[in-house]
């Protein structure tokens, strides 16, 4: 559910909220660089300080602005010709042009509305909500997988993109949360969904003299540059007009033949949270952050491209359930807990025969537990894989916490199902701790604990024959377990020993096989691999994989095991040849995707 | 170029129609602005009497209120009453473009010392009130007018 709401935005939005982004990342520098390039006001100066040095450099000064950036503008009239500059404050002389930078109004425009009028920024705004929903869900997510708030930083596993993706994530979420409430607040704004304050009326008592100097107004004397927005000069020639200072604080009117405050209007709450919110989105007024969030910005692309990777593979990796029913009709729901995706098969294997039996199944997996959401359930089944020493596989992340924080079990019978490998001290750790805590919290059983060893179809089609028996229908489970992709492995060299002590051993070498530009960008095949994760060995006769622990890792160049011949044992006699005169390469060798990181394909 | 035709006698009953003017004729106001490099302009055209007093708002280029401020004789004078330009309002005016707007102007405005206002203001850039001010003449009907920052051209034709 949650990963379809990240899914979905995210990819419907994807070209939009990179325009976003990048276009948000090449904006973020203009506020900074303004405020490196700007001449500054020095500190304690006031408005009357600087407007009097404007006006004896320019006469016809109308009007001065003061960017949140510091930098001051001031525009005249020379008879009768417009003039504006950028005003150095320690001499009111111009110092650079104020006409607005191109490239930066180019951008502004890209970034709020497409060039689209209304309807892009409404387009915008939108692809700014969805950044909002894709953080959000994306929260949920990375809690899940990293298994919990507190583990937060944790250290990710599993193939490149998705740790990629989650990596950025985890930091740029803060930031894209601010950038996006603060685009839809001011896109609300834009379209005054919000209440506004609005200027003062100008009054109409005035003192009907004109010439008071500005830089006399106490006022303007007690205003600091700091403070300033706008001040704007009465038209010339017109008695009844005023002059107008804008601040931080407020608007205001200022008598121009006394000096005096004419009227006043502080900014009201909602017109300082839109100016603060400004500043947050613009970075004007707040530079450092602004290049932060530009920054973080960028990572929206690599996700982008990274999110899409991951989904491909997802569809890839996942088995399709063929109809699939809805939890809230279902009769019997499936949760799979599943690393690598095998267990996913004898799910889909578990839920066809179900379904032809004339039950109405949900399958999810055991992350997605959430018993009210099964009114109609008469049984809960678990397929549970095992990750590492009992831990819980990917797929099933968070549901022994919110078994555990649920007022009570459900009310339909569960049945557990292990999947794991018995040469493993931890054999279905994970499927035994469930267990274990539904009977804790009360849940009545339907079955006893079962389990699966190494993929066995016959272990699952015994299971499935008691589970028939114990709904009253007649089950037959008949899986065939999906091979995985193989690759042959050149043996490079051997050495034997232990034979001398009855405990014939060999360490055996084996050229590194090519690996695509793919597989290196996904961590996929043998892209990644450190000592002690497990490669899956294809004996012929078998169709189930048998794990050895690497003695090697990627960066050693080769891949190294240790064999020690079992009696009978099927891979270790075809691994090592007894007679060493007929020793040749293994015929196959094969590395499933998902044995990695100490993952049993289980 | 813009064309738009209204009925604007219904739209200025507020003020332009008070003085009992029932005669009207339609005018076309022609503005072209000049390029000054920056994005759409928003321009408010209304009419002041002999004394200076506002009399009503004729067109009002820009839809969202909340800039209106930035015009600010057009601001001050009405109050920033948005319901001043109901019905006559359209879009911003992009730099080197040109506005053209036909209404039915009662008789009685011209001649009689009523001027034509323009405010302008455009994003990031000067506020420019009082842009353009001509009185309303018949005999200056087609005489073109240059702006004092944005507009390079304004004209009345009857």
């Amino acid at each position: 559910m949650i990963r379809a709401l990240h899914r979905w935005p995210g990819l419907l939005a994807l070209a939009l909220v990179t325009v976003l982004s990048l276009s948000g990342a090449a904006l973020s520098v203009f506020p900074a660089a303004e405020r490196i390039v700007a001449p500054q006001a020095e500190t304690g100066m006031t408005v009357a300080t600087l407007a009097d040095r404007i006006q004896s450099a320019y006469p016809g000064v109308e009007q001065i602005r003061r960017a949140p950036s510091g930098r001051i503008t001031a525009y005249w009239f020379d008879q009768g010709t417009p003039g504006a500059a950028v005003i150095d404050p320690a001499t009111g002389q111009g110092a650079a042009s104020a006409d607005p930078n191109q490239t930066q109004r180019w951008l502004t425009n890209l970034h709020r509305s497409l060039y689209l009028g209304d309807g892009g920024r409404i387009a915008m705004a939108m692809g700014a909500a969805a950044m909002l929903c894709l953080s959000f869900s994306g929260v949920l997510l990375v809690a899940r997988r990293v298994g919990g708030w507190r583990n937060w930083f944790t250290r990710l596993r599993g193939p490149l993109a998705g740790r990629l993706h989650v990596e950025i994530a985890r930091i740029a979420v803060v930031g894209l949360v601010l950038s996006s409430t603060t685009a839809l607040w001011m896109t609300a704004s834009t379209f005054d969904l919000l209440p506004g304050g609005g200027v003062p009326a100008l009054p109409v008592e005035v003192s009907g003299e004109t010439g008071f100097a500005p830089g006399q107004m106490l006022v303007l004397a007690e205003t600091p540059v700091t403070e300033l927005q706008e001040l704007s000069f009465p038209y010339p020639g017109d008695a009844t007009d005023a002059f107008t200072l804008k601040t931080d604080q407020g608007t205001g009117y200022l008598d121009q033949g006394t000096g005096a405050l004419l009227a006043w209007t502080d900014l009201t709450g909602w017109e300082r949270i839109s100016q603060t919110i400004y500043m947050l989105h613009t970075g004007q007024g707040a530079a450092t952050l602004g290049l932060v969030l530009g920054l973080i910005a960028l990572g929206v692309p690599a996700m982008g491209v990274s999110g899409v990777v991951v989904w491909l593979a997802r569809r890839r990796g996942r088995q399709r359930i063929g109809g699939n029913q809805p939890a809230g009709r279902a009769e019997t729901i499936l949760l799979v807990g599943s690393e690598g995706g095998s267990t996913w098969g004898f799910a889909a294997t578990l839920h066809a025969a179900l379904t032809q039996a004339g039950q109405r199944v949900h399958t999810a997996p055991m992350s997605a537990f959430a018993p009210e959401r099964y009114p109609a359930a008469n049984r809960i089944i678990v397929l549970a894989a095992t990750y590492g020493d009992g831990a819980a596989p990917a797929s099933a992340k968070g549901f022994l916490d919110r078994l555990a924080a649920a007022d009570r079990a459900p009310d339909a019978p569960l049945a557990v199902l292990g999947f794991g490998d018995r040469s493993f001290p931890a054999y279905c750790a994970f499927a035994k701790a469930v267990a274990a805590a539904a009977e804790a919290k009360g849940w009545p059983q339907l079955m006893a604990i079962d389990t699966v060893d190494r993929q066995s179809p016959q272990d699952f089609a015994r299971w499935g024959g008691a589970l028939g028996d114990a709904i009253g229908v007649d089950l037959e489970l008949c899986h065939q377990t999906v091979r995985p992709a193989t690759e042959t492995l050149t043996l490079v060299s051997r050495r034997d020993y232990g034979a001398e002590v009855q405990a014939p051993t060999a360490i055996l070498h084996f050229a590194l096989p090519r690996v695509s530009l793919w597989q290196r960008f996904v961590g996929a095949g043998f892209a990644r691999f450190d000592a002690g994760d497990l490669i899956g060995i294809m004996p012929e006769g078998s169709p189930v994989p048998r794990l050895y622990s690497l003695a090697s890792a990627r960066r050693d160049g080769f891949i190294e095991i240790v064999v020690k011949k079992h009696p009978g044992g099927l891979a270790s006699g075809q691994l090592r040849p007894s007679n060493p005169a007929t020793q040749s390469p293994p015929s196959s060798a094969a590395i499933p995707a998902s044995a990695r990181g100490g993952a049993a394909p289980r | 170029m813009k064309l738009k035709s209204l009925l604007a006698t219904l739209a200025l009953t507020t003020a332009l129609t008070l003085p009992g003017l029932a005669i009207a004729r339609p005018v076309t106001l022609t503005t072209t602005l000049n390029n000054y490099g920056g994005d759409g302009a928003y321009l408010a055209i209304y009419v002041t009497d002999a004394s200076g007093a506002y009399m009503g708002s004729l067109w009002m280029a820009g839809g969202k209120s909340k800039y209106y401020e930035h015009l600010s004789d057009w601001y001050r004078a009405t109050g920033g009453d948005a319901a001043q330009v109901n019905g006559i309002t359209g879009a911003s005016v992009g730099a080197g473009r040109t506005l053209g707007i036909t209404l039915d102007l009662a008789d009685a405005l011209f001649d009689a010392g009523y001027t034509l206002h323009i405010d302008a203001a455009v994003e990031d850039m000067r506020d420019s009130p009082n842009e353009v001010a001509v009185p309303l003449t018949t005999a200056g009907a087609g005489t073109p007018v240059t702006g004092r920052r944005y507009i390079a051209s304004f004209a009345y034709d009857m």
